[in-house]
């Protein structure tokens, strides 16, 4: 069947052709194909005419929107976007807290369990602790230094406790922000901007003076480098990798007691060229 | 994504450190005891052998009864023996000490290697610290020279000195016994020092709090002590020839020479360069001191000493001090 017998076929079917269906029909009696065509095409406009009338009213934008107003749209199902990721800091955070709470575990460390009371009945003291520093027990009168002079090593000593004491009035003029070990090249600035200042050697010089000539040799400058925390050898260090292999620091134990943790009071000695080592 | 992965990183890296930390302190768990002194301040100390010596810091020294109670929960009361303040240890004997032989105290004469984790032992804690490398210490009553041990400690404000120092395997490598002081304890801020972060990576993933440097005493050092106080002595002796040095540049430069002692009686005076010692050259007295720490008592050492414009060789027998 042509396309052209199609279209004529249809504006039968829907009452629009010339001729009337009874006829179009005895005219197909032979062609049973075009036939069923007409037939079906006349029953689906026998259906759409028993269709009702949509009221026009109804076909109006204003309608189709109050409707939507009133009704309002079908809810998705899917959580919004920013839900999808809130799961991920919350189960980050969560992780963190775990992982404090070990760490706060691991510092509670075990404990040492011993009786809530001891029985302590009798006071025993112990017996005088006795030491016998070299220096102070050096013959004065036989050092083989200039005997005409005081003592090398009493001057030495009553130079160092004077030290000592510039060290106590000032000891904010020590900065512990020095002290750094295997740092790594790129060391805040800031640690290179840290207070070079150190005990002022004008100090220890000028105590020195007032010390006999035979103690000018060597101790004067020695404690002038012996209390002071410079910080050009530690921060050599901290400028370099733990690659290159670093001199030794030379540390003089003091025998004050640092308040915080108990231990004596350490001292770094930036130029142990300087030092006076007893053997 | 990054935060999920970090923070997992992190617990596990506290979870490894935690199970070493307890792993270690297991170890040296049965021979640390609790020493009560006087006025109540309880210190760690540990039990050097069946016969109920302590061995602990002398800076815990007090006069008063001292009590010490085993990690069983016994107690005991203790009488001073001995005192070296080279090492800075000191030992105690316990009186009618009945113990299992098994709380033998565990020595290390090894230092660790720069970057592994230390352990120091306080009464009823264990902190964690690291060890840096070796420092060259000096006494303050004789200037002495003596190995120390460089530590860093991350729990700034822990009273932490005297506390005996383990290894990962709970022996034990020193005694804490100085540090740097906080430039801030002195304006009442003791929480507070310097941030871990200027200290750069630390192997042990220190910080991001606060660290303190501190120095114990070398294991070189207390195995002098230790294999002194076994033997019964109570005093340890030091090698020693009887010279204050300076740095002569190229030599030590004598300052000072003890009469009656091996230097001044082989004839060296203030100003002589030693220059070499037994044939190892002493580039300044640093180098003297070293060589001098591991001299046995009683070997004679050959000394090539300038004198003025003369060198000149001496031969000097090491005596004890």
């Amino acid at each position: 069947m042509k396309r052209q017998d199609e279209e004529k076929l249809i504006q039968i079917a829907f009452g629009e052709g010339t001729q009337g269906l009874e006829a179009a029909l005895s005219e197909l009696k032979g062609d049973k194909e075009s036939a069923e065509f007409l037939a079906n095409y006349h029953s689906l406009s026998t259906d759409l005419k028993l269709l009702r009338d949509v009221p026009e009213c109804q076909l109006s934008k204003e309608r189709l929107r109050d409707a939507i107003l009133a009704s309002g749209l079908e809810k998705k199902t899917q959580s919004p976007a920013w839900l999808q990721w809130t799961w991920m800091p919350a189960v980050a955070a969560a992780i963190i807290c775990v992982g404090f709470f070990l760490k706060q575990g691991g510092k509670s460390e075990p404990r040492i369990q011993f009786p809530s009371e001891i029985q302590a009945s009798t006071i025993k003291k112990f017996p005088e602790i006795k030491t016998t520093p070299f220096v102070k027990e050096v013959d004065h009168g036989s050092l083989a230094t200039n005997s005409d002079g005081p003592n090398i090593l009493d001057s030495m000593n009553s130079l160092l406790e004077e030290a000592r004491s510039q060290v106590r009035i000032k000891p904010e003029r020590v900065s512990r922000a020095t002290k750094v070990v295997h740092t790594p090249s790129f060391v805040s600035k800031s640690l290179h901007r840290a207070d070079h200042s150190k005990i002022d050697p004008e100090i220890a010089q000028s105590s020195a003076k007032s010390l006999p000539v035979a103690a000018m040799n060597a101790p004067a400058s020695e404690t002038a480098s012996a209390v002071s925390m410079d910080t050009t050898a530690l921060e050599a260090r901290a400028l370099n990798t733990s690659v290159t292999p670093q001199p030794v620091p030379v540390v003089l134990i003091s025998s004050s007691s640092d308040l915080e943790s108990g231990a004596s009071q350490a001292k770094e000695i930036s130029n142990p060229e300087n030092v006076l080592v007893g053997g | 994504m990054f935060l999920l992965a970090a923070s997992l990183l992190l617990s596990l890296r506290d979870v490894q450190v935690t199970k070493e930390l307890t792993e270690a302190y297991n170890r040296v768990r049965p021979s640390v005891v609790v020493l009560t002194f006087g006025k109540g301040k309880q210190a760690a100390g540990l039990v050097l052998d069946g016969r109920g010596l302590v061995l602990c810091h002398r800076n815990y020294l007090t006069s008063g009864d001292v009590v010490v109670t085993s990690s069983i929960g016994r107690s005991y009361m203790a009488d001073l023996v001995a005192n070296d303040p080279v090492s800075g240890t000191a030992l105690l004997k316990a009186r009618n000490w009945v113990e299992p032989t098994s709380s033998t105290l565990q020595f290390s004469n090894v230092s660790p290697a720069p970057g592994e984790a230390v352990y120091a032992v306080l009464p009823g804690q264990v902190i964690r610290a690291e060890f840096v490398g070796e420092a060259f210490g000096l006494t303050p009553e004789n200037r002495r020279y003596i190995p120390l041990s460089e530590l860093r400690f991350e729990h700034i404000g822990q009273s932490y000195g005297g506390a005996p120092l383990v290894n990962r395997s709970g022996q034990l490598i020193g005694f804490v016994s100085a540090n740097l002081p906080n430039e801030n304890a002195s304006r009442g801020q003791l929480s507070k020092s310097v941030p871990a972060s200027q200290f750069g990576a630390t192997s042990q993933g220190f910080g991001p709090g606060t660290l303190a440097i501190a120095y114990a005493t070398a294991p070189a050092t207390l195995n002098r002590a230790i294999e002194a106080f076994r033997k019964g002595e109570n005093t340890v002796r030091y090698p020693a020839i009887g010279v204050v040095c300076k740095d002569g540049f190229g030599g030590a430069e004598i300052v000072s020479a003890r009469q009656g002692f091996p230097a001044a009686m082989a004839g060296l005076v203030s100003g002589d360069v030693i220059l070499e010692i037994s044939g190892k050259t002493v580039a300044n007295q640093l180098d003297f001191a070293r060589i001098l720490w591991n001299s046995e008592i009683g070997y004679t050492h050959t000394l090539r000493v300038r004198s003025g414009s003369v060198e000149k060789t001496v031969s000097v027998v090491v005596a004890a001090d």
